[in-house]
């Protein structure tokens, strides 16, 4: 590369990047380091006896919840998409909201409703003449993780596979009854195979969701990776196995997400013409549209409906007790500090986004990569990756700290709000950069071009020109980050600063602590919040589309 | 000569065939140049390393005696003084014609008179306040026209000004924009794919052929 085109890719945008970018590999590679540094004694019993009951178990949740979410999403986004049958606009939207309700508050409320004391097997006793003493309904094992993972990720496969069923043309499905095939044959010889792509990466989507799940399976009791790092880091105060456990974990989501990009096939489908006439939906007959409602019902009551009421329910029971003065301290910290991190994750997401797509350059292509793996990566492992490197930096720094007279103490980063909304901004800079890249992309670089061209420089077009015009993807990119900091479990549990609490630790520690009705309050609040966000950007893409 | 363009090279990244093959040539002040060639052949490319939106290989270029890039220096698009019209104009949705206009204006003091004189010139006085997308194809383009004219640029660069056109349009603007520029008093390169819009509006013509000068010739004009 020659000295002009060295100056014209090496500028601020660079500069920036690529200190974000390092701050976002660090932790990750001292997870990998740190694995050669020498096995603690706990290891040999830990590789002997435990982690074959890690990977068993992680592995059929995973199994598992990805073919039944799979089922599930793709049926319920194939019907509304479809098919004309009672209450299927309704649906169109309702059958998304179990995504507002976080698995680990879903976990909790089932168990509620069908353990021995509760309303399902209470009415059985009462009503039905079934006998005492017996508990005729367990959730708390592998089965009852599955069956929540399932009905309330479920919606990720529906969203994306609707959203691409709609895009099918018209025309591939009147082929199809031209050359003499059935509803059935259609279904599976013709729409199944061109929506693998959205199956295969919404699946995914699910299967990462589930290998950073904490929540759901600390409450029911059941050993996976994420609850053996926990352990092992907090229970044994083995750093070297826990740091051991998350790269084992590493290596378990990377081979998972090869898989993922060999399911996906080499077979791209796309128009060749950009006017698609969309398929017209087929009223449903007799007793097919029924039993389509049906379907649609109970996945919606599963997943939505049944949860929620009774959580309703105890939050009327128990809201006297639980809202007082800290609770509401309490709640607008958590979504105070969900805003500033969502906010935070978009700044990056806007400074890596504008470097990537100005320079064309191979490292920029590398840096579009790295922005997105902390997604992949569990949040309990950026979480030690994050803890671990923090603390060597506070000791490194220790000298500094005891001349500081405004620094009690020998650890500061490692003790502050600052690792938690740095492990915030790793994990979830993928979603505000999806968000922020598709924005950028939409606009194209002409009018940045253009306003180069009459006399501005890089900064101020950012702000004058490409700033207003992805004012919607900054806005989606914000409410998708903050729902999903609102919930989030697995980071704040191990990285909270000592007596911090957000809404998602409080309602955990409730249920935890056999709380489950007091854990109602925050959770109706997560759940309302996430609510009003998917409503929010539901309008906005309405007027845009308008 | 008004523009100097001496030994220049280039290629995009990850391709190993030059787009812009040693080209060298001299345009003088107040000329239409037409560029000619079929796609691929490398003729935005060149107008954009010309505007600086790319970065040469090796080569160099003068402006009016000023360099605008040579082996150790490379001026900026912003601090080029040269303007630009774009295939589809890309002018900013978010403002108002006037405001698009005067975005590269930078004296302040003069703004809104230089904003009037230009949308005179372009006969687009009375759409001030219109937003781009309540304004017809030709007006978009005459809008794209004036806003890079506002800033007296040294240089107009024009990347296949009437593609968006259709065929009644682009006759009836392209006699209007050779008029226009004329009036403007400003050295000009225009793009194009249209032999007819090429030899209907320019004073000389270059056909590009695998960014190479395949031939060109100074067209008699009145």
């Amino acid at each position: 590369m020659n000295l002009n085109r060295l100056k014209a890719h090496v500028n601020g945008w660079f500069i920036a990047s690529t200190l974000i970018i390092s701050l976002i590999v660090l932790p990750n590679l001292n997870i990998i380091f740190r694995v050669f540094d020498g096995a603690s004694e706990n290891w040999a019993h830990i590789q002997k006896y435990l982690l074959p009951g890690y990977a068993l178990n992680t592995s059929i949740i995973v199994l598992f919840t990805g073919l039944f979410t799979l089922l599930i999403g793709l049926v319920s986004a194939w019907l509304v998409t479809a098919y004309e049958f009672p209450f299927r606009k309704f649906f169109s939207w309702g059958l998304i909201l179990p995504i507002t309700v976080p698995a680990y508050i879903g976990a909790y409320t089932y168990q509620g409703l069908f353990n021995y004391t509760g309303v399902v097997q209470s009415f059985f006793r009462n009503n039905l003449g079934f006998g005492t003493g017996v508990n005729y309904f367990d959730f708390m094992n592998l089965k009852g993780s599955i069956f929540v993972f399932t009905i309330f990720l479920y919606p990720y496969v529906f969203i994306i596979t609707k959203s691409f069923l709609k895009k099918i043309s018209a025309s591939i499905i009147e082929s199809g009854k031209l050359l003499g095939k059935s509803n059935l044959e259609i279904f599976f010889q013709i729409i199944l195979p061109i929506s693998r792509t959205a199956l295969v990466g919404s699946v995914s989507l699910v299967i990462l969701e589930v290998i950073n799940d904490y929540g759901v399976v600390k409450y029911y009791g059941i050993s996976t990776f994420s609850t053996a790092i926990f352990k092992t880091w907090f229970g044994m105060g083995d750093t070297a196995s826990a740091i051991r456990l998350s790269a084992l974990l590493m290596v378990f989501v990377f081979l998972l997400l090869s898989m993922e990009k060999a399911l996906r096939g080499r077979k791209k489908y796309s128009y060749s013409s950009t006017k698609i006439r969309p398929m017209k939906r087929q009223q449903l007959e007799g007793m097919k549209k029924y039993l389509a409602t049906i379907f649609s019902s109970i996945i919606f009551s599963l997943g939505f409906l049944i949860p929620v009421i009774q959580l309703l329910h105890w939050g009327y029971l128990t809201y006297s007790k639980v809202i007082d003065i800290d609770f509401i301290l309490m709640t607008v910290s958590s979504i105070s500090v969900s805003v500033f991190a969502s906010i935070l994750v978009i700044v990056t997401a806007l400074i890596v986004g504008n470097y990537v797509r100005l320079s064309n350059t191979k490292i920029s292509k590398v840096y579009s990569k790295v922005v997105t793996i902390g997604y992949s990566i569990p949040g309990a492992v950026i979480a030690i990756g994050v803890i671990t490197l923090l603390i060597f930096v506070d000791r490194q720094l220790r000298g500094f700290y005891n001349n500081s007279s405004f620094i009690s103490g020998n650890l500061l980063l490692s003790t502050s709000l600052f690792m938690l909304i740095f492990a915030y901004v790793i994990r979830f800079l993928a979603i505000g950069y999806q968000s922020i890249d598709s924005g950028y992309d939409r606009i194209g670089n002409k009018f940045t071009e253009a306003s180069r061209l009459l006399g501005e420089n890089s900064l101020s077009t950012f702000f004058k020109i490409d700033l207003p015009m992805i004012k919607p993807a900054i806005y989606s990119g914000v409410v998708l980050v903050f729902i999903d900091l609102v919930k989030e479990l697995p980071l704040t549990l191990i990285l909270r600063p000592f007596n911090f609490n957000t809404l998602a630790t409080k309602s955990f520690e409730y249920a935890n602590d056999e709380m489950i009705h007091e854990a109602s309050i925050a959770a109706l609040i997560i759940i309302t919040i996430s609510l009003l966000a998917i409503l929010s950007m539901n309008r906005l893409f309405k007027k845009e589309a308008a | 000569m008004f523009v100097t363009i001496k030994n220049l090279n280039f290629k995009y990244p990850g391709n190993d065939d030059w787009v812009i093959n040693d080209f060298d040539y001299t345009f003088k002040k107040g000329d239409i140049i037409g560029i000619l060639g079929a796609s691929g052949s490398g003729k935005s490319t060149l107008l954009r390393l010309m505007a600086g939106l790319e970065v040469p290989h090796t080569g160099e270029m003068l402006l009016n005696e000023h360099i605008l890039f040579n082996s150790r220096e490379i001026i900026q698009p912003e601090n080029r003084n040269i303007g630009m019209v774009f295939q589809d104009y890309a002018l900013f949705p978010h403002m108002t014609v006037e405001k698009n206009i005067g975005y590269g204006i930078t004296s302040r003091k003069n703004k809104n008179k230089r904003i009037k004189e230009v949308l005179k010139l372009v006969e687009m006085e009375d759409f001030a306040k219109r937003y781009p997308h309540e304004l017809s194809g030709g007006q978009q383009q005459r809008i794209a026209l004036a806003r890079a004219l506002a800033p007296k640029p040294s240089l107009l660069l024009m990347d296949e000004p009437f593609s968006s056109l259709d065929h009644d349009l682009q006759i009836k603007i392209r006699e209007e924009l050779r008029s226009i520029i004329k009036k403007a008093g400003i050295t000009s390169v225009f793009v194009t794919h249209n032999r007819e819009n090429c030899e209907s509006i320019s004073d000389e013509i270059i056909e590009l052929e695998k960014g190479k000068i395949k031939y060109n010739n100074h067209k008699i004009t009145s």
